[in-house]
């Protein structure tokens, strides 16, 4: 069993620890749920290796997974014909009893998310974890504790291994 | 008075006494509309309307409640021992940082008006001079007195006292449970907040005769590089200038203007330069650690608010010395406030001591700057930060082992950059600090001891001491002549908005993006206002032809106008000019009618704030005070960590319902504001909020058209599309800007689009006008 702790020394939250995951399980992960959702931040666009295999990942699950980017990011994933959310706006729908989901899709049973703002995603994975059972995958080089799941800390070559191994098996 | 005895009609008695305890004068002839001096319960309707439309949305930075031994307590999808649930905590909490820095703002207050009291006296007049007739807009809603002296002041303190502490009660283990009515409270407090600041900085303004709203105010240096090093330097840090004043007053006496470098950091170096333009301004808080590092200050003075608290550690390495002069943070030095001058200058520039607290401003004044001449010599020795190759020597301790890395806020890969400075190549080490915001927190995890900070601080040293700019000094309030230009251009939206930019430096991506977000909105005739680190963020900032935007831009509260108001405290002057609006344009009268004028601001005046750099709990009262008078606030992303936002859906046409006040009836308007506290990931996409958030219902057409435009634009050239919400805002063709008219009209048509009245907007019924 993989063990991570958080990249930030800071970034405990109380009796919750994030599932530390490789790639083979998050990859099981995206597969068993039903409705996932990717949300992609647009710090990954500063990393053109890693734009690639997203988009590689993105194309496989395009049937399968609602995607949506940041505004910034928007342009980049265009193509997948993605909605862009502000990070807030999409959790605190997420969160809503009283939300359908965007264009009928429902409502996701997963998150999966990457590319972030570290304090933006941890704040929000928090709003999700404790405001409604909606799991979440984070597939970032920080392990992020605030997550159900989530990659450890990696070096980049690592990281843009574990997105390779997505790409390829999902 | 004693009355032996009395024998009336009504009364018959022996040995009356009748006291009267103070007899108030009403001066003012407007009629109060009910609710002068409100409890925390009197605007509790308008907060339930704002909280049933702007939801609270929390984001826990913890899971856990230590506030009593009951406890502690994890509450994630759980209670604690005394019931309390995640999202009252996360209310509570929240409350908590806007009741501190409430507080901090009042208390700030009390010295001011205290210590000019003590000096002009309790009748000082307030004077703002003849085109400011609304001298305190805030006080006179709030507080419901038109006040006339500093007398007048300390009574809409008192009551503001009050009201912090029956707030500061509730968040009390076992008081209030829900988190709507924490919210209530929050706003309640907010709006204390910006009156405690109204009174602080009106207090000054008379006090020390600092400007009182003129455009014209000077332009002050600005930057690291202005300092003569040189000279003997005075530093002073912190928000309560009373100190920095005298130090400027006993100069002048001396005339040692040319002998002596007084410089600031923070909101105390904006009141300087109001005072006297000759001060000069280092930075905002962001260069606090790296100044006070530098070793430049011989001598420097805190006050209150925003002081790191390891200056004195750091100074006393560098042999500056510390002049504490506030009591909220004496910094442990002994008490040396009834001690003759002559001694204690003795034992600072000997060392005998190397900090002191004087609770005496004026004596501040002789001593640091008489320690200043008599050490600056002597310390040269440690003005100057280490040369290339100890860089190179100090890099060559690092082991990568990542620890400040994992402590850095905006995770700036330090370990590559030792790497690189090992070498020989600075390069790396030079770009950090654009990004880097000053904490020192890498400094103290790193455990081979490189003390980074300076590291960054010498790679980048020609910079540093290239960096002057210009900034024009604080002006104060907005004019009443002024209103009454813009007036009618800001309601029907002709001019498109009111920006203003207020907050700390806690920039996820660089102190340079509030100068080019304010550039953006200058250039699109916005009217840009300022105050506090953000108004020196933007001084930090050049222009493409090297320029700051105070020489380029003119500092009228008109379109395309840069208004620097001043200090946190005086950017109570920009809630101010949106009162005035619906006072002096729109004749909504002040007195008691906080929920007239809110409503009023609300739904017409296309004001926004943006605090991009959040940190302190004050910038949170300011901003939630500025989201109950109805003015939307924008974060940078750091704001998450409020743990409370304030969101509206749009995709709930019912949350938007309101009146019609011309009909009666009830009509569901577009989604503006769209949000009252909401935080952004980029500051393109503060720039796309900015100008969507200052859509008013009341809008005209033509002020649509032009709104719309400036929203369309931003967003194009960000995002490379339209906005999916123009539907939302559009009400008749007429609002439908020409230059996109053949796009929209296909979208209108896609969306099922009908035309709709535009209605006169209200959200309280009481304010329909059948
Ligand atoms: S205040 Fe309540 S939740 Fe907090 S520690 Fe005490 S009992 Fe627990
Ligand atoms: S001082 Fe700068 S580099 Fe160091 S931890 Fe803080 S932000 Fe990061
Ligand atoms: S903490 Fe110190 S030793 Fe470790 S990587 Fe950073 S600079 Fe190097």
């Amino acid at each position: 069993m993989l063990y991570a702790r958080p990249w930030y020394r800071s970034d405990i939250q109380g009796y919750h620890r994030a599932k530390a995951v490789d790639a083979t399980t998050a990859v099981k992960i995206i597969k068993n749920s039903e409705k996932p959702a990717f949300v992609v931040g647009e710090l990954i666009v500063r990393d053109g290796e890693a734009v690639e295999l997203l988009k590689e990942i993105l194309k496989k699950l395009r049937n399968h997974a609602l995607i949506a980017t940041t505004p910034n990011a928007y342009r980049e994933f265009s193509e997948f014909n993605v909605y862009y959310v502000n990070v807030v706006d999409a959790a605190n729908l997420i969160i809503s009893q009283d939300w359908k989901g965007l264009d009928g899709y429902g409502k996701p049973d997963l998150i999966v998310i990457l590319g972030m703002f570290h304090v933006l995603m941890e704040q929000t994975l928090s709003t999700i974890r404790n405001f409604s059972d909606i799991k979440s995958l984070a597939i970032d080089r920080f392990f992020q504790n605030n997550a159900t799941y989530s990659f450890p800390n990696l070096t980049r070559k690592e990281w843009l291994n574990y997105l390779r191994k997505l790409s390829d098996s999902l | 008075m004693n009355i032996k005895k009395l024998e009336s009609k009504l009364i018959k008695g022996k040995d009356i006494v009748i006291e009267i305890g103070e007899v108030e004068e009403d001066y003012w002839d407007e009629e109060d509309k009910g609710q002068s001096k409100p409890s925390i319960t009197t605007l509790r309707h308008w907060d339930h309307k704002l909280l049933k439309r702007y939801k609270p949305f929390y984001s826990p930075t913890c899971d856990m409640c230590c506030l009593c031994t009951f406890g502690k307590c994890e509450l994630s999808h759980t209670k604690g021992a005394c019931g309390i649930d995640m999202a009252s905590q996360q209310a509570r909490m929240s409350l908590l940082y806007v009741t501190m820095g409430t507080a901090a703002h009042a208390a700030h207050a009390r010295h001011m008006l205290e210590h000019v009291i003590s000096v002009k006296g309790r009748n000082h007049r307030i004077d703002l001079g003849l085109e400011v007739d609304v001298e305190a807009p805030i006080t006179r809603t709030v507080v419901g007195i038109k006040p006339r002296t500093l007398a007048d002041l300390e009574k809409a303190l008192d009551y503001a006292e009050e009201q912090i502490t029956h707030v500061l009660a509730s968040t009390a283990m076992g008081q209030e449970s829900n988190y709507i009515d924490f919210e209530s409270k929050a706003l309640h407090l907010g709006m204390i907040d910006n009156l405690v600041k109204e009174i602080a900085d009106i207090t000054q303004i008379v006090g020390y005769d600092l400007p009182k709203g003129d455009e014209n105010t000077e332009l002050a240096e600005y930057g690291f590089g202005t300092i003569d090093v040189e000279k003997p330097v005075i530093l002073v840090i912190g928000h309560n200038a009373v100190a920095g004043f005298e130090i400027l007053d006993y100069i002048e006496r001396k005339n040692l203007i040319d002998e002596v470098e007084v410089t600031g950091i923070c909101c105390s170096a904006h009141d300087l330069i109001r005072k006297n333009a000759r001060a000069k301004i280092v930075g905002p808080f962001v260069e606090q650690l790296r100044y006070v590092k530098s070793g430049v200050a011989d001598v420097i003075v805190v006050d209150e608010q925003c002081v790191r608290t390891d200056i004195v550690d750091i100074a006393k390495e560098l042999k500056s010395i510390v002049i504490a002069v506030s009591d909220k943070a004496c910094q442990g030095f002994r008490d040396r406030t009834n001690d003759d001058i002559e001694s204690i200058i003795s034992d600072l520039s000997s060392y005998k001591e190397h900090g002191v607290y004087i609770g005496d401003p004026s004596k501040v004044g002789v001593v640091a700057v008489e320690v200043a001449r008599r050490i600056y010599l002597a310390r040269k020795q440690f003005k100057r930060i280490p040369d290339k190759l100890e860089i190179t020597e100090e890099a060559k301790k690092c082991t990568n082992c990542h620890a400040c890395m994992r402590v850095c806020p905006v995770n700036l890969d330090i370990p590559s950059a030792m790497k690189k400075a090992k070498q020989g190549d600075f390069q790396e080490l030079m770009l950090l600090r654009e990004t880097c915001v000053g904490c020192g927190r890498c400094n103290y995890a790193c455990p081979k001891g490189i003390d980074i900070v300076n590291l960054m601080e010498k790679a980048n040293e020609k910079i540093i001491k290239e960096m002057k700019s210009k900034i024009r000094a604080g002006r104060g309030p907005i004019k009443d002549t002024e209103i009454r230009n813009v007036g009618a251009p800001i309601v029907f939206g002709e001019i498109p908005g009111v920006v203003a930019f207020a907050g700390c430096t806690n920039y996820y991506n660089g102190i340079k993006e509030v100068g080019e977000i304010a550039e953006e909105f200058l250039k699109r005739n916005f009217i840009v206002v300022v105050s506090g680190c953000a108004a020196m963020s933007i001084a930090n900032y050049k222009t493409s032809d090297g320029m700051s935007l105070y020489e380029k831009y003119p500092g009228i509260f008109d379109a395309g106008g840069l208004v620097n108001v001043g200090s946190c405290v005086a950017n109570a002057h920009i809630i101010g000019a949106a009162i005035k609006i619906a006072n002096i344009f729109a004749r909504r009268p002040l007195r008691g009618n906080f929920e007239e004028i809110a409503d009023y601001i609300l739904n017409r005046v296309g004001a926004v704030a943006v605090v991009w750099g959040t940190y302190s709990q004050k910038a949170l009262a300011i901003g939630t005070g500025a989201n109950r008078w109805g003015i939307p606030v924008i974060l940078g992303p750091n704001g998450v960590r409020y743990r409370r936002l304030y969101l509206g859906r749009k995709d709930k046409p019912e949350d938007w319902e309101i009146y019609d006040a011309r009909t009666g009836k009830k009509v569901i308007a577009e989604p503006a504001p769209e949000h009252l506290a909401y935080v952004v990931q980029s500051k393109e996409e503060a720039m796309v909020h900015i100008a969507k958030l200052v859509m008013r219902p009341n809008d005209t057409t033509k002020g649509r058209q032009i709104k719309l435009t400036h929203y369309i634009d931003l967003h194009k050239k960000f995002f490379g599309k339209m906005p999916d919400d123009l539907h939302l805002y559009i009400r008749t063709d007429a609002d439908i800007p020409f230059s996109y008219k053949e796009e929209i009209m296909n979208m209108l048509k896609e969306k099922g689009w009908k035309p709709r009245e535009i209605p006169d907007p209200t959200l309280s019924k009481k304010f329909v006008r059948v």
